[in-house]
């Protein structure tokens, strides 16, 4: 008789046990759902580099015949998205400066203790801009008329937004949060097959360039063996990129390109993690 | 790299974006505003009838005036009062439920502006910040853009 509830709860243990990333997976959807999760990793970039569809890829439902490519982002966007074994509490953070992107890096950053990664979404240049009246600006009146006018535009604005984002993470630092690593996500290779390495050679840590020494100064500051770093080319969505009179063809290849590309990210995610 | 040669964003096109773009946001919170209150008033007057259907039903109210006050007013003229009363109150909800969804719609086109200025605003933003490298122009004023930014929003959820 008294053997009983001891079997069942032993069984119901192991049972929660070999279910316990299932648990932990609804559990964080449950934290997502009611807004009460800390943030374990943050999703930084300019504004239309392809952060939401990058998260959206990676949870799944941009695979969905009914999802749309979404607008400019006003919101924090929460997902909890299963990396590897583990689901993490992901939030996207507007590119754009107000004041729901202000509270959302100050929450993942200063409030909250669980953060664990940083994704640095980049575009090598391809940074669309969404307004026709800007648009029509930038080519008329500020002379950026070609495309490659626009990338060293939009290279110079991304140095700008990493400095913030890297001020931040030693700020962080420099309150006692502990964020493991930093992964530079390179997206819209699609755009440059063929020049992947010299896109990745740009954002490599052993580079000259001004990314290299932002990023470099940075891992300084915290001390190199206290965050790990990588850099990762993706390409979230597939699509031709004009401007003006120039116009690149999206040229990757394939589909199982972009799906490898997809594991690798989130093999190294999920590695990051552990 | 391919040099530029072009116009200069100045103080005041920025400034002008920027202020704008702190009426609208600011418009949008006291829309935001509103439909709590609405909400509020909403809830009241759905719940209040709420009661009374549930104490005709219960017969309470029948009840207590037969014993009490049948000599003054009649079970019928209990009932009637209350049902038009129940009446009222539904057509007030209904009405607040109208005025609910003209603020709703009104704060979908101005979020759409402020989307559109604050797109506009990123982009001139950054050729701003390139003119002022270039020209030695105060960083205080792009500190002083970033800092009224940052106020912007898109309204209390």
């Amino acid at each position: 008789m008294g053997t009983m509830p001891w079997s069942l709860l032993i069984r119901s243990s192991l049972t929660a046990y070999q279910k316990r990333h299932l648990l932990q997976h609804l559990w964080k959807n449950l934290l997502t759902f009611s807004d009460l999760g800390k943030t374990n990793i943050v999703v930084l970039g300019r504004p239309a580099v392809g952060k939401s569809v990058l998260t959206s890829k990676l949870y799944g439902e941009a695979n969905d015949f009914s999802w749309e490519l979404p607008d400019t982002s006003s919101e924090v966007e929460s997902r909890a998205i299963q990396l590897g074994e583990w689901t993490s509490l992901v939030r996207v953070i507007p590119g754009q400066t107000t004041a729901e992107s202000d509270i959302g890096i100050d929450e993942a950053f200063n409030k909250h203790s669980e953060l664990q990664g940083v994704i640095f979404v980049a575009d090598w240049g391809f940074t669309g801009i969404r307004d026709n009246t800007l648009k029509e600006s930038m080519i008329k009146k500020q002379g950026i008329d070609t495309l490659e006018k626009l990338r060293q535009h939009n290279l110079k604005s991304e140095l700008a937004y990493f400095k913030r984002a890297c001020d931040k993470i030693r700020e962080a630092y420099s309150n006692g949060r502990k964020i493991k690593w930093v992964l530079i996500v390179i997206n819209k290779v699609d755009l440059f097959p063929e020049n992947v390495e010299d896109a990745m050679n740009y954002y490599s840590l052993n580079s000259n360039s001004k990314f290299a020494e932002i990023l470099n100064e940075t891992l300084k500051s915290i001390g190199e063996l206290n965050i790990k770093c990588s850099i990762m080319p993706i390409s979230a969505w597939q699509s031709d990129f004009s401007w003006n009179k120039d116009e690149v063809k999206t040229n990757l290849g394939g589909t199982d390109i972009e799906r490898e590309l997809f594991r690798e990210l989130i093999t190294k995610i999920a590695e990051f993690s552990k | 790299m391919e040099t530029l040669n072009r116009n200069h964003i100045s103080y005041k096109e920025m400034d002008e974006l920027i202020g704008l773009a702190e009426k609208v946001s600011e418009n949008i919170d006291t829309l935001k505003g509103k439909i709590k209150v609405k909400k509020a008033y909403m809830l009241l007057y759905f719940v209040l009838p709420l009661w009374i259907v549930l104490l005709i039903i219960l017969g309470i109210l029948g009840q207590f005036f037969n014993t009490i006050f049948s000599s003054i007013m009649p079970e019928i003229a209990v009932k009637l009062l209350g049902g038009i009363t129940v009446v009222a109150f539904f057509a007030q909800t209904l009405l607040k439920f109208q005025e609910l969804i003209k603020i709703k719609i009104t704060i979908n086109k101005e979020e759409k502006v402020l989307q559109k200025l604050l797109n506009m605003i990123e982009g001139y933003k950054d050729l701003y910040a390139e003119d002022e490298y270039g020209h030695n122009s105060p960083i205080l004023l792009k500190a002083l853009f970033e800092m009224r930014l940052s106020r912007i929003s898109f309204g209390v959820k």
